[in-house]
């Protein structure tokens, strides 16, 4: 008996404990869900307990969210189902809520003369028969190609002369060149369609090379690239013209260094690039050194005698004994500033009198 | 707001070298902190690495300047040092020209410098050497080209322009709506 009653007590609890893990698929809600079963949405306008939410926010969130999935849930389950392939299937209805489209709208097809013409006339296409009754022939005659020409000999075999026609009068070249005359007009009429067709489908093709009046540096940049690459190593063994600039590379993104990267990398990357502009600069210029030489006190007269008496060779020459003595100022003029400029040049930061 | 290119860093110390020669290394590699350029607008800043962190925060349609301004690069791809630069070409400047007094105003109006106004100039500057101005208290008005040789400026007319102007200070308030930093 106490057994049978504990057993029934486990079992008890068991039930409970499962039903409260399992929560209800009753959700009470005072205003009713709008639902858009077709877009598995659901629209929940009742309010929120703002206190619940700002005490436990997460835990609250998750909570609505489970109770208003669970309402939708139950809506599904309210439609007709199917089987397919022994699995239930439930086939939605169209949705209600409009939704933006992704894409904007098509932009209307811009009508040809022709058709533009045709609509304000309200003229419509008619479906022609392929061959024509000639009453004169007999028989049916296509309305183009060679039967038709053959039917056209067959039955101008003769042509009239008007009574008031002149001697030199030729109707049968008259006829032959009227008929040129209007095959070249449907020719001319076909290519300007054409032409027109082109122009507005703007269709650009992939190389966007199209010959231009007068072409931008970019696009001549971009025929140099592509006239390089057009070749079986795609540009790599070609050599370049002389005195060619490097050709840019088009088409293709330039990439630039990370705004906040190693920096101590990017300094050794200065340093590197101003000690080859360091090395590029020539070891001797000629006029500077002479420059200097003449400025060189007591080493030359200033007034002219002296720069004869020594050659260019002779000046360069004692340049390669003398060793320089440091930078000094030269003064101009000036007695007032005789005794107030002494002390700047003296200042001035690091100065390296001996560049060359 | 980019680093330099190569060629970009190339033709910038090109430029910069004709008023300081080598002391450029002093401004890229300095012992109190990391400093670098970067390109913003086509403009060269120089910056302290902490400034640069701060000012990446910063979209680049409202960044107007960090650190300071040494140029710019035109659209045919020269550079052009500004007047801000003048604090960091002053004090490492190898070539310079002092200006007396009377002169003063005319430089900072804009002016070349004539020969009448020129005080001092530091020996042995070459022609179309870059240098830089400053005035006899060794106040740093500004730089320029070397339009004379320091010998030929001996045997100069009074009215002969010895330094084209290229920045003063008086661009501060001339030109305060273009300059940036």
């Amino acid at each position: 008996m106490m057994a049978a009653s504990i057993v029934q007590n486990v079992l008890l609890k068991a039930a409970e404990d499962e039903a409260e893990k399992l929560k209800s698929i009753q959700v009470d809600k005072v205003v009713e869900l709008e639902y858009d079963l077709g877009n598995l949405l659901a629209y929940d306008i009742n309010d929120i307990d703002v206190n619940q939410l700002r005490s436990d926010k997460e835990a609250f969130l998750a909570n609505l969210s489970r109770d208003n999935v669970q309402l939708l849930i139950n809506q599904i389950f309210q439609l007709p189902t199917l089987k397919v392939d022994n699995e239930v299937v439930i086939k939605l209805p169209a949705g209600t809520t409009r939704l933006p489209r992704a894409k904007p709208a098509p932009k209307e097809k811009v009508l040809s003369k022709w058709e533009k013409y045709a609509k304000e006339k309200g003229i419509t296409k008619r479906k022609k028969s392929k061959a024509t009754w000639d009453e004169e022939l007999k028989k049916w005659v296509p309305r183009f190609g060679y039967k038709k020409a053959l039917a056209e000999k067959e039955k101008n075999w003769v042509v009239e002369v008007p009574g008031n026609a002149n001697d030199s009068m030729d109707p049968i070249a008259l006829r032959k060149t009227k008929k040129q005359e209007s095959v070249a007009k449907n020719e001319l009429q076909r290519l300007r369609n054409i032409s027109a067709r082109m122009q507005k489908s703007k269709a650009k093709s992939k190389i966007s090379l199209e010959p231009t009046e007068r072409p931008t540096i970019d696009q001549l940049n971009r025929s140099v690239f592509i006239a390089h690459t057009a070749t079986a190593s795609v540009g790599k063994f070609q050599p370049n013209l002389k005195e060619q600039k490097p050709i840019l590379k088009s088409g293709q993104k330039r990439h630039f260094d990370p705004l906040v990267g190693d920096l101590k990398k990017e300094t050794t990357k200065s340093l590197d690039i101003l000690d080859k502009l360091k090395n590029k600069k020539p070891k001797l210029d000629i006029e500077k050194a002479v420059n200097r030489e003449l400025n060189q006190p007591g080493s030359l007269d200033y007034k002219g005698k002296g720069i004869e008496k020594k050659s260019k060779t002779q000046l360069k020459k004692d340049l390669g004994k003398r060793k320089h003595k440091g930078a000094k100022d030269k003064k101009f003029g000036g007695k007032k500033g005789g005794s107030a400029g002494r002390g700047p040049a003296k200042k001035g930061g690091k100065r390296t009198g001996n560049k060359n | 707001m980019r680093p330099l290119t190569d060629e970009e860093t190339k033709i910038f110390f090109e430029k910069l070298t004709k008023y300081i020669g080598e002391n450029v290394r002093l401004l890229i590699d300095r012992p109190d902190g990391a400093y670098c350029f970067r390109l913003h607008r086509d403009r060269v800043f120089y910056v302290s690495e902490k400034l640069l962190k701060h000012a990446v925060s910063i979209d680049r349609d409202h960044l107007v300047s960090i650190g300071t301004c040494f140029g710019k690069f035109t659209k045919t791809r020269k550079f052009r040092l500004h007047i801000t630069a003048l604090d960091y070409l002053a004090p490492y400047a190898q070539y310079k020209i002092w200006l007396k007094p009377t002169a003063e105003q005319q430089f900072v109006y804009g002016n070349h410098i004539m020969k009448s106004g020129l005080g001092r100039i530091s020996e042995s500057t070459a022609k179309y050497q870059g240098v830089v101005v400053y005035n006899m208290a060794d106040i740093p008005l500004g730089f320029g080209v070397a339009a004379k040789a320091t010998s030929e400026c001996r045997h100069a007319e009074p009215m002969a322009i010895v330094c084209f102007h290229q920045a003063d200070v008086g661009e501060y308030i001339r030109a305060e709506d273009t300059l940036v930093g």
